[in-house]
């Protein structure tokens, strides 16, 4: 019961947030409110019982991706955001469209039924460390990859020409 | 607790991301609607995972790699958001139509 009053109340402050982001008129305002969304994340990370990733989105999304997102903002125009409108023309058939799409996957979660097995709270951050340089070896060499491949790509970008 | 309320929160967190991709002006608004779109699957993966496969991590290490993705996709997005930025002096979509013919 509390369990559900948590989970509640997280998804109510999460779902707020989101709609926040994309709705509010200042680019800067939308950053900060994306910040809390992703650490509503992380708290239904907590519940979920991911406790090393409730760890990683804190470390890696509110403090690596949004200050980067914060630095592109005040970088870039922020007189022009007070003027103009921040939502294009066609904000009526994108939400018919979300709406239609909400629907669609409402109906096939409501045909759908999962066999759930066993639910154990343990910790994860050994298991995901073998498992890291174990079963899904392959994947992360790949990955160190598209880094080095996102570092000189933004080097490249971002210098003077 | 079951699975289903999880999978509806992670559903309207990616309509909204959609919706915001579809009809924010500044690029870097879209760019913030793609983020929330990546934390809806991961909600998915991990909720997945903890409800159906119990002693099994799989899903928290696929989640692990969508956040490397992302925060490559936001490094090299945003570095390009601020060439363009040089260029043309405009954060808005509809300026940027310099491929346009």
């Amino acid at each position: 019961m509390v369990t559900e009053i948590i989970f509640y109340s997280i998804s109510f402050l999460l779902l707020l947030c989101a709609i926040q982001v994309v709705t509010v008129r200042s680019v800067f305002s939308s950053a900060l409110y994306l910040a809390g969304a992703l650490s509503m994340v992380a708290a239904l990370f907590v519940l979920l019982g991911a406790d090393f990733l409730a760890a990683v989105q804190i470390l890696l999304y509110v403090g690596g991706i949004l200050v980067l997102l914060v630095f592109a903002v005040m970088l870039s125009s922020v007189q022009q955001a007070k003027l103009y409108a921040q939502v294009n023309e066609q904000w009526v058939p994108s939400l018919i469209v979300c709406l239609g799409l909400f629907l669609l996957i409402g109906i096939g979660l409501k045909r759908v039924s999962f066999v759930e097995g066993t639910v154990l709270h343990a910790p994860t951050t050994k298991g995901l460390g073998t498992l890291l340089l174990g079963g899904m070896i392959l994947p992360f060499e790949v990955v160190s990859l598209i880094l080095l491949a996102s570092l000189v790509g933004a080097i490249l970008f971002s210098r003077k020409t | 607790m079951t699975l289903h309320p999880y999978l509806i929160v992670s559903a309207f967190l990616l309509i909204i991301g959609i919706y915001g991709v579809l009809t924010r002006r500044n690029i870097i608004g879209i760019l913030m609607s793609i983020e929330l779109i990546f934390n809806s699957v991961n909600i998915n993966l991990v909720a997945f995972n903890h409800f159906l496969y119990g002693g099994n991590l799989y899903g928290q290490g696929i989640t692990i790699f969508v956040i490397a993705v992302a925060a490559a996709e936001a490094v090299v997005g945003l570095s390009l958001v601020l060439a363009i930025y040089r260029n043309i002096k405009s954060v808005y979509v509809e300026n940027m139509n310099i491929l346009k013919g």
